[in-house]
């Protein structure tokens, strides 16, 4: 079952779930395209059988579906398949709401239709990538020390240099940054952060961590309006990137 | 009309003992009558009988009870004195003189008068205590029936007709009359809404008057008129107008709930001869059910509003998901375009040559343009619908620049135009809807880039600034129309064409489009004319303001001012 990234006849399966044909067969090509094992669902009942059937590294799942939608899966998944499978929710503007209750309820990422190749590709890599965190932490435990030229991390000395300079972080922006950190190019929801920092009775006082995350740019970027590291989604949360590593 | 039939018949068992239970204290002719009469005769009979005095004093005694009980204990205690005299006349020895020679004489008559005014003071207090026992009962059973009514009526006009009929049926009272709270005008009590029972409308009487009524209303205090004071104040009116005398006392009465005044209720009376005002008792029953009728008018109040909040709700909800179903529908067919030109892009061979990319790179960017016109189009009818509810979040507007600049560049309508950016130190983080932040900001950018000729600079300047120190295009300052002190102000500048004097406020109306430029020439610049109207209707939705000025050497000055907001900071940080 727990496969690793050295496995190199492994391909990684994913279900694309969608009412549109279009979207399912376009998704299809392009994902078996770059070496993926793709199966297809044109509905939440469907989309259920195939996760609980062939237990798929990956689901990208669109929200608004005729039968049983989205969220209703996300859900069904969580909390009744009880699967972790890392859930990439697609999603029309607009239906930030729908997308916002989807990642509360456990999805892991999501698309904003319509999307670019690339973007699918690097939301794809940054869930199979966590998925495979979680089932096998011997093989891929997190670095203890991030870095690029301009910023270290050193998560074993709770240090954090900027271009060789030591920074001096609150308890709060440390943990912040580190939860940030550990989890590269994932989102994390500003309830994860929530939990998280403040803990599980908080989740609503997103302004906290606007403050916080204001306060930890002023000290970690070289210019706060353009953040290379801590970047925003908007109305969701937060994504950490290391721009060196990741090359983007 | 079930419990009406229930109620008739206590009432009229009790108003058919009126003789009774009137009067209680004082002295009435029937009483006095029958005072002197029973005594007369008593007298007349037990002397011709001869009877003995023991037998003549229970007589007297019977009699003294009847009349308290019957009369009140006025009547009583004339029977009692009369009773007195009369035995000591003609039935104490010597007979035929009020003077008495024996002490057994003496003690028979005193011992019958003690005896007598002592139980008539119990029959009294009797009498008075089952009379006010019965007027709880009745008014127990009126106020349960009231409230039934208030809680099984739906409709307003009918509930408050049956409750006013109820309240005029126990008062006795001729007319009564609800006037209810204009909910349009304020403080202004509306005729229209007037409820009454029975019509009054043609009698030649004065009340009810809605002068009255109002000045009621607005001072919250109650106003009785008296029988015969009814026009004592303004006598020569009288004539003039053909009223006549009123016969009954009125009440006015301010409908009361918490600190609410709701209406007045004006009730006439039963005509008097003996009362020139309504007794403690009725008053208190007026005050009972003026708060009884107040909870009534509330009660069909709050039912109506929670009919409309229903409405708007179930509206709302609908305008929504019909927004979000067109969305849907509109933007499934781009996706399945974008994603097809990807597939397309997949198949890299060399035979296909440049052309084939060039053309694929042509439907990317015609789709991505018809998509950013769908969101503009439905941003547009949401605003129109007032559906566009900001999601709002702290955010620091420099970056919202900077990421809608970073998209844009890939766009080669601004990769033309050099951008400068000036954002001052410290600015606080803004209480904004990001998406809708960044959809406004678009509008402005694309809209300065397409105004001014290539290689023009755009610069974005982001700022504090104290209301009072904004100067508008009217020459006032911000300072209303805001609700904080201080303001950011985001300013796009170009180096275009300008905007023609005239048009600098019509440029934001929806489909809007200027057609001239400053020197009267006829431009040529594609688009729909909807761009800056959802700009307004996001910056207006965040409780802004955006405004258009020319600049002194020419272009054109855009700028948005949104409120600082504090923002919470609860929590043990620096």
């Amino acid at each position: 079952m727990a496969k690793t990234q050295f496995d190199s006849i492994y391909k990684p399966k994913i279900l694309v779930v969608d009412d549109e044909p279009a979207i399912t067969i376009g998704l299809k090509r392009q994902l078996s395209s770059q070496g993926y094992e793709v199966r297809t669902a044109s509905g939440g009942v469907q989309a259920l059988e195939e996760i609980e059937q062939n237990s798929p590294d990956l689901v990208i799942l669109d929200l608004m579906m005729p039968d049983l939608d989205g969220l209703q899966v996300t859900r069904e998944v969580r909390r009744r398949i009880l699967s972790n499978v890392p859930i990439i929710v697609l999603s029309a503007r607009g239906e930030s709401r729908q997308k916002v209750e989807a990642l509360d309820l456990g999805a892991d990422d999501y698309l904003t239709k319509p999307f670019g190749l690339d973007e699918l590709l690097a939301r794809v890599r940054v869930a199979l990538r966590h998925r495979q965190q979680l089932s096998n932490p011997m093989v891929s435990a997190s670095p203890t020390i991030i870095n690029d030229d301009f910023l270290t991390i050193d998560l074993e000395k709770h240090l954090v240099y900027k271009e060789g300079q030591e920074i001096k972080l609150t308890p709060k922006q440390y943990e912040t940054l580190k939860f940030l950190a550990s989890n590269p190019d994932k989102l994390i929801t500003h309830q994860m952060l929530l939990h998280h920092i403040w803990g599980p009775e908080y989740g609503k006082e997103t302004q906290y961590l606007h403050v916080l995350i204001g306060q930890l740019r002023q000290k970690l970027e070289s210019d706060s309006a353009t953040p290379r590291y801590i970047l925003t989604e908007p109305g969701l949360g937060y994504r950490f990137r290391l721009p060196e590593r990741n090359d983007i | 009309m079930k419990f009406q039939g229930k109620s008739k018949k206590p009432l009229t068992d009790l108003y058919q003992n009126r003789l009774l239970y009137f009067s209680t204290a004082r002295l009435r002719w029937q009483g006095v009558l029958f005072s002197f009469l029973s005594v007369a005769v008593a007298t007349l009979i037990l002397f011709l009988l001869n009877e003995a005095p023991y037998n003549v004093n229970m007589v007297f005694m019977f009699l003294t009870l009847i009349s308290t009980v019957w009369f009140g204990l006025m009547t009583g205690f004339l029977t009692a004195v009369l009773s007195f005299f009369c035995f000591d006349f003609f039935f104490i020895p010597p007979f035929f003189t009020l003077v008495i020679d024996a002490l057994q004489g003496w003690t028979a008559v005193l011992l019958f008068f003690g005896t007598a005014l002592f139980a008539n003071q119990v029959a009294g207090r009797a009498r008075i205590s089952s009379f006010h026992a019965q007027q709880h009962a009745l008014e127990a059973t009126a106020l349960y029936e009231l409230g039934t009514e208030v809680l099984t009526r739906i409709d307003q006009r009918e509930m408050l007709l049956v409750v006013l009929r109820k309240v005029s049926e126990i008062l006795k009272a001729q007319h009564c009359t609800l006037y209810l709270l204009d909910e349009g005008v304020e403080g202004k009590l509306l005729e229209s809404a007037m409820i009454e029972l029975p019509s009054y409308h043609n009698n030649p009487h004065r009340h009810p008057d809605p002068a009255i009524a109002q000045t009621v209303f607005q001072q919250n205090r109650v106003a009785y008129f008296p029988v015969q004071s009814n026009f004592q104040s303004d006598s020569s009116r009288q004539h003039n107008d053909g009223l006549v005398d009123e016969t009954a006392p009125v009440a006015y009465l301010p409908l009361t709930y918490g600190s609410q005044v709701m209406g007045v209720m004006v009730t006439v009376g039963r005509d008097r001869d003996e009362q020139l005002n309504f007794s403690v008792e009725e008053n208190r029953l007026i005050q009972v059910f003026a708060n009884h009728v107040a909870l009534a008018v509330e009660h069909a109040r709050l039912i109506r509003e929670s009919a409309q909040v229903a409405t708007l709700r179930d509206s709302d909800q609908l305008k929504s998901s019909l927004l979000a179903s067109v969305s849907h529908e509109l933007r499934t067919p781009l996706t399945s375009i974008t994603t097809a030109v990807a597939n397309l892009e997949l198949y890299d061979e060399p035979q296909l040559g440049t052309d084939y990319h060039e053309t694929l790179n042509i439907i990317e960017q015609e789709t991505e343009r018809l998509d950013r016109l769908v969101t503009n189009l439905l941003d547009l009818s949401k605003i129109e619908a007032h559906a566009l509810k900001p999601d709002f979040g702290w955010y620091y507007l420099p970056e919202i620049v900077q990421k809608v600049l970073e998209r844009l560049n890939k766009n080669p309508l601004l990769k033309s135009h050099p951008v400068i950016t000036t954002f001052t130190p410290d600015l606080p983080l803004a209480h904004v809807d990001y998406l809708q932040l960044d959809q406004a900001l678009t509008n402005l950018i694309e809209n300065a880039a397409k105004y001014s000729a290539p290689n023009r600079p755009i610069t974005i300047t982001v700022e504090l600034q104290a209301c009072v120190e904004v100067k508008l295009p009217s020459g006032q300052t911000l300072d209303s129309g805001i609700s904080s002190t201080q303001v950011i102000l985001v300013k796009v500048l170009d180096e275009g064409r300008g905007i023609p004097p005239g048009e600098l406020e019509r440029i934001f109306d929806k489909f809007y489009r200027v057609r001239t430029n400053q020197n009267g020439l006829v431009m040529d610049v594609p688009g729909t004319g909807i761009g800056l109207a959802i700009t307004r209707g996001i910056i207006e939705a965040h409780g802004g303001r955006v405004w258009a000025q020319n600049r002194l050497y020419g272009g054109s000055n855009f700028t948005f001012a949104l409120p600082v907001e504090p923002i919470a900071e609860d929590f043990e940080e620096e």
